[in-house]
């Protein structure tokens, strides 16, 4: 017993500090993953075909190639550029940008699943591209999107764990710093696993919530 | 034939096509304020194809359509000016409201919100009074108790009639219908053709592309008779009906009568 309080007493307080750090990442790349996702998903509506054809190959790019690679790449290559980011930042902006391929995705079939009609008679009264966009598609897209959106926000969270490779000291990271000082891997993997869920749990909770508040939108 | 002198909408040489196929042939037509002109014809004949032109839900291959002042033009006749349809839509759209087969109701918003939408939105009329003129809008189509209702909880000819208001709160001068009733449950057509009626009394310039025999022959001023893109018959209800001068028309409607 005397044992286990002494590993939980050098492990907690490590795991926490990585706890944080995980979660500051996910919120921040979920906000900007949604914000470029949905410009990206902008563009592969538009009627301008190299505007479309950018998007497409944006996609192409960062879904087709791993996430690992990616986080190298910008690890090793905006340094040479003579670009200083910290690898906080680093992380944030590679899987903002990774994640930002599949919302972008996710959106635009929420888009084009809603029917024609519906932004028809929104033209026939005169409205313009954006407040279509917003006042009339969006709001019922929520519903179709809502559950890949979830699945692509757990992953996010998971594949916080990969940036643990560029020296991001996020809860994987210092999971294995507490392994290094503990010789315990099972309780704090088992103990850094349930930290992932916690969160996971957390963010599907909350997406349940705005699901359900939605239902009545699905047509 | 016309109730008034002023052509409001005026079609000249309108072609369509979708690749190789042509929809719209060559159509000329001009509609005077008021009129009620239905048109008819089988499935494919390029009725809704030609109503969608009016409003440019559909891109003109050819032609010019003008309407209330505002002309659309086919990049044949001017690449130029073509590249403002988009603008010239917006204009016509405002005197122009559409009336769709498939009602196309917004489904996340309320009966109410459906038919504040535009005049709020985008004539910017203060939203107090938008609901004032909607509420009675909503009580001249029979549906001031749902207002509050969501589409998917009224039947297809209640969401038809929230359509046709939603329609008129944009206070047009004309309105487009693109086959109204065909997708209602023969039980709920009359209650819109009636809304329907109304309006054509009241004297709103109106675009009728319908199945409703009964209805073309006995409220609208004016007939079209269309078949492979073109406009085979063109006149009142009973010189189309009764002494329709090309054989396509004569065959149509013998098969219908005979049904």
């Amino acid at each position: 017993m005397e044992e286990f309080l002494r590993i939980a007493e050098i492990t907690i307080p490590l795991l926490m500090q990585g706890l944080v750090v995980t979660i500051e990442i996910s919120v921040l790349a979920i906000i900007f993953s949604i914000i470029v996702g949905f410009l990206i998903c902008c563009m592969c509506l538009s009627k301008n075909k190299l505007v479309e054809a950018i998007a497409r190959v944006y996609i192409k790019i960062f879904r087709c190639t791993p996430f690992m690679v990616q986080v190298y790449l910008a690890y090793y290559g905006l340094p040479s550029l003579g670009l200083k980011v910290s690898a906080f930042w680093i992380g944030v902006a590679v899987m903002s940008a990774y994640n930002a391929a599949y919302i972008a995705v996710i959106f635009e079939s929420g888009i084009r699943s809603i029917p024609k009609g519906q932004s028809e008679a929104a033209a026939a009264i005169g409205m313009g591209y954006f407040k279509t966009l917003f006042r009339i598609l969006l709001p019922q897209t929520v519903g179709v999107i809502i559950p890949p959106l979830t699945g692509q926000f757990l992953q996010t969270v998971k594949d916080t764990s990969i940036l643990s490779i560029i020296t991001v000291t996020e809860l994987t990271m210092m999971t294995k710093k507490a392994i290094g000082v503990t010789f315990a891997p099972l309780f704090v993997y088992l103990l850094a696993g349930a930290l992932y869920w916690v969160i996971n749990i957390g963010i599907e909770m909350v997406t349940k919530k705005i699901e359900k508040k939605n239902k009545l939108l699905s047509i | 034939m016309s109730k008034s002198e002023n052509i409001v909408i005026s079609v000249k040489n309108l072609s369509k096509s979708y690749g190789e196929l042509d929809v719209l042939k060559k159509i000329d037509m001009d509609i005077y304020e008021g009129q009620v002109v239905t048109i008819i014809g089988p499935s494919g004949s390029g009725k809704s194809t030609f109503l969608r032109c009016l409003n440019y839900l559909e891109t003109l291959t050819d032609g010019e359509i003008s309407i209330f002042g505002n002309t659309l033009v086919g990049p044949k006749e001017s690449k130029q000016a073509a590249k403002d349809n988009e603008k010239v839509a917006k204009e016509i759209r405002k005197n122009v409201g559409m009336v769709f087969q498939q009602f196309n109701l917004w489904p996340h918003k309320t009966v109410l919100e459906n038919v504040i939408e535009g005049p709020v939105q985008i004539k910017k009329v203060k939203k107090e009074e938008a609901i004032k003129k909607a509420e009675e809008l909503l009580e001249k189509v029979g549906m001031k108790e749902k207002a509050g209702a969501l589409p998917t909880q009224l039947s297809g000819g209640q969401q038809q009639r929230v359509a046709i208001a939603r329609a008129l709160a944009m206070e047009p001068k004309a309105i487009l219908f693109d086959e109204p009733t065909s997708a209602l449950d023969p039980e709920f057509v009359n209650e819109v053709l009636n809304v329907m009626k109304e309006l054509a009394k009241e004297g709103m310039t109106m675009i009728v592309v319908t199945h409703e025999m009964g209805f073309a022959a006995e409220v609208s001023d004016r007939v079209c008779f269309m078949d492979g893109g073109y406009v085979l018959e063109d006149g009142t209800p009973d010189e189309v009906f009764k002494n329709p001068k090309t054989d396509r028309a004569k065959q149509f409607f013998s098969k219908i009568l005979n049904v």
